[in-house]
């Protein structure tokens, strides 16, 4: 009880009466107390940083001190540190978990990508800050910070929480991500010099070198040249190493035999290429888009794809975001 | 009074797992379709995680982009940059001071025992009260990674996204201080890793959690492309360090560890034996460490001098959780015309949608962990 009487002591005065003691304090001041000493976020990262969190909160630098538990669930959750990388897909997410949690509730920006996007900042998936969806309270800088800084961004929360100042921050300029002018990828010719094989003969050739061995498949990708789309396909032998690429130009109709019957395991890679180029596997058990959400327009590795032609998630509004505020 | 039993057939459940559920690993969602508690089929979706990783480097030189592919794979992002700058240097024929291939090899070799720690480590936490109520392998696991780490800050001034490597060579030197610094890492390292596998791969809660669960056959590990721990814990010997060697890897004596069954016990053991050996490679990088140059490159006066003949290579090496390739496409210029990364985690991942169907719920997190995704690799 000693530490507990010290901090308590900040807020407010002790009395001894006979028989008994007596705390004077406001209870705003009591609630902020209890509030900051007992934050407890959301248990959810995405990417390098969580790994950081992870650390800070395990053996060495351990969180609980300062009274940090995680939760599993966002209704029992007050705080959530938004450690990595915040995707549009994601960001929806995001925004849901946020409206789970009870009020009061409190956001730590962490990491240069949750700050503003980073290096992936002006990627057609990426959102440039998760301000732009959620109110921030504290940001962490760092790529990704340490736990030192992440334990130095959480006291500073503390301190926010026990002034009773909370004023996050939000994006809320109104304008969409302005369009910059990008670097003019002019499409080249063809730069294989392998053999091509023709699309009608996939199949056959799949067959033919997987009773030669090669049964181990490493990937299916595609290039997008001047004159039309380039499928390559690796596979391996496995017992000697022996590698055969086959590369097969595709037509304008961007369409071709699916391979999942002859390597089932080539399902993913299938579904990524539609995702990415938008060609269309044919007999494919399940052709829908993998890595991108499923409204998604255009397919961004195609070479007149703009880098930043980007589909933003649903942004509150100024004034969704004041009346929120006068709420909390 | 009359005891009525009402039978219903309800259909199936449809539980949802994730995005943002902790023993996803990462940002994953699954629909499980539930009869009871077995799993009767599976939808996956991915993707939370993308960043355009690809579609970025087809905008910058190729001297620029090490440092961002390393926060793709970022349990081991030694592994991205060592593979990327490997295809980089076969196309345009460079050579490597044998003093910097050892180093390489050491950050890698240390940063796969990290990696491995915190496989294992999270795994403890999936598979709940079964280790000593499931935080403390955890905390085993994170306490021995910050060792390494303190290294690998001794070393290159960051704690893992190290960025050693660049073409042609690495960036920063040992010294005496940090060699003796890694020495005593070694020297704590093998009793504990040691203490570790014994007590795991003994324990009898830990062996039926895990054994016979998530059996993945021979064939579907090659069908669906899987690679790491994943392929040699079903008994295929396949292992890039070994098989098609690169670096110095040539130089040093250490044993691929197989499983033979192909379920999630075997991953983990596979995964906690390449610890052991890692160290061994460690300790003959510590004992044979070449002197001469860092790199055979003089510092460019610009990052547009770096141009690959025209053309494609693919080249792959072994990070920890397998064939991490790169195919890239050249035209010429200073920046790729297309690179594709071949994400062992993806490749790995696949196998998900296959293996948990007839499983229950509770071995669904089981099989998961044991499959060890990274959902920066796996989404780039």
């Amino acid at each position: 009880m000693g530490d507990v009487k010290k901090t308590l002591k900040d807020i407010g005065s002790f009395m001894k009466l006979p028989g008994a003691n007596l705390f004077i304090t406001k209870t705003a001041d009591l609630f902020n107390w209890a509030n900051k000493s007992s934050l407890w976020p959301l248990s959810f990262g995405l990417a390098c940083c969580a790994i950081e969190m992870m650390a800070t909160f395990s053996s060495r630098y351990d969180l609980d001190r300062l009274g940090m538990i995680t939760r599993a669930s966002p209704r029992q959750a007050d705080l959530m540190i938004v450690a990595g990388t915040v995707t549009v897909k994601m960001g929806e997410r995001i925004k849901t978990l946020y409206d789970q949690m009870t009020g009061p509730k409190w956001v730590i920006a962490a990491g240069s990508c949750a700050i503003s996007g980073d290096h992936y900042r002006h990627v057609y998936s990426v959102v440039p800050g998760v301000d732009w969806i959620i109110p921030v309270d504290v940001y962490v800088p760092g790529c990704p910070p340490t736990p030192e800084a992440f334990i130095d961004g959480i006291m500073e929360l503390q301190n926010i929480i026990s002034n009773g100042k909370s004023n996050p921050t939000f994006n809320s300029v109104d304008s969409e991500r302005p369009n910059i002018d990008e670097i003019k990828v002019k499409k080249k010719e063809i730069l294989f010099n392998e053999n091509f094989i023709d699309g009608l003969s996939l199949i056959n050739k799949c067959k033919e070198i997987k009773s030669e061995g090669y049964d181990y498949i490493n990937f299916i990708t595609a290039t997008d040249f001047e004159d039309s789309l380039v499928l390559t396909y690796l596979f391996t032998k496995n017992n000697n190493n022996e590698k055969v690429e086959i590369n097969v130009k595709l037509d304008s109709s961007k369409k071709i035999d699916s391979i999942t019957q002859i390597y089932p395991g080539a399902e993913w890679q299938e579904r990524e290429v539609f995702d990415m180029f938008g060609i269309e596997f044919k007999n494919h058990p399940k052709l829908e888009r993998i890595l991108m959400p499923d409204d998604w327009v255009g397919y961004p590795l195609l070479k007149d794809y703009k880098m930043e032609q980007a589909k933003l998630p649903y942004r509150p509004s100024r004034e969704d975001y004041e009346s929120w505020k006068t709420k909390l | 009074m009359e005891n009525k039993i009402i039978e219903k057939d309800f259909g199936d459940l449809a539980l949802n797992m994730g995005p943002q559920h902790p023993s996803t690993h990462g940002v994953f969602r699954l629909k499980l379709h539930l009869e009871g508690e077995r799993i009767n089929h599976v939808e996956s979706y991915l993707g939370y995680l993308h960043r355009g990783v690809e579609k970025l480097s087809e905008n910058l030189d190729y001297d620029m982009i090490p440092p961002v592919l390393e926060r793709d794979d970022y349990l081991s992002p030694t592994s991205n940059s060592l593979g990327f700058i490997n295809t980089i240097e076969e196309m345009c024929n460079i050579e490597v001071p044998e003093r910097a291939s050892y180093l390489r090899v050491l950050i890698a070799e240390m940063q796969r025992i990290s990696s491995h720690l915190v496989a294992l480590g999270t795994y403890g936490l999936d598979l709940g009260g079964a280790l000593g109520g499931g935080a403390s392998l955890f905390l085993y696991c994170f306490r021995e990674r910050e060792k390494i780490l303190d290294v690998l800050e001794t070393i290159t001034g960051t704690r893992f996204h190290t960025n050693m490597n660049q073409v042609g060579g690495v960036r920063y030197d040992v010294n005496e201080e940090s060699l003796k610094k890694t020495h005593e890492l070694i020297e704590y390292l093998k009793p504990k890793l040691t203490e570790y596998f014994d007590v795991i791969s003994n324990d009898e809660i830990f062996m039926q959690r895990t054994k016979n669960i998530g059996v993945i056959s021979k064939d579907l590990v090659l069908s669906s492309g899987g690679s790491g721990p994943v392929a040699r814990g079903s008994g295929i010997n396949y292992d890039i360090r070994k098989n098609n060697s690169y670096e110095v890897y040539d130089n040093f004596s250490f044993e691929i560890p197989m499983g033979s069954n192909g379920d999630s016990y075997d991953r983990t053991i596979v995964r906690m034996k390449e610890t052991l050996e890692s160290i061994k490679i460690i300790e003959q990088v510590l004992s044979s460490l070449p002197e001469g140059a860092l790199c055979s490159r003089k510092p460019l006066k610009s990052a547009k001098l770096l141009k690959p003949p025209k053309g494609s290579h693919y080249k792959a090496i072994e990070s920890p959780r397998g064939e991490l390739g790169f195919f890239i496409v050249s035209d010429g210029s200073s920046m790729p015309y297309r690179m594709k990364i071949r994400a062992p985690s993806f490749s790995n991942l696949s196998i998900v949608e296959k293996l948990l169907p007839g499983t229950y719920i509770a071995d669904a997190v089981v099989i998961l962990g044991s499959l060890d995704p990274v959902f920066g690799d796996v989404d780039r």
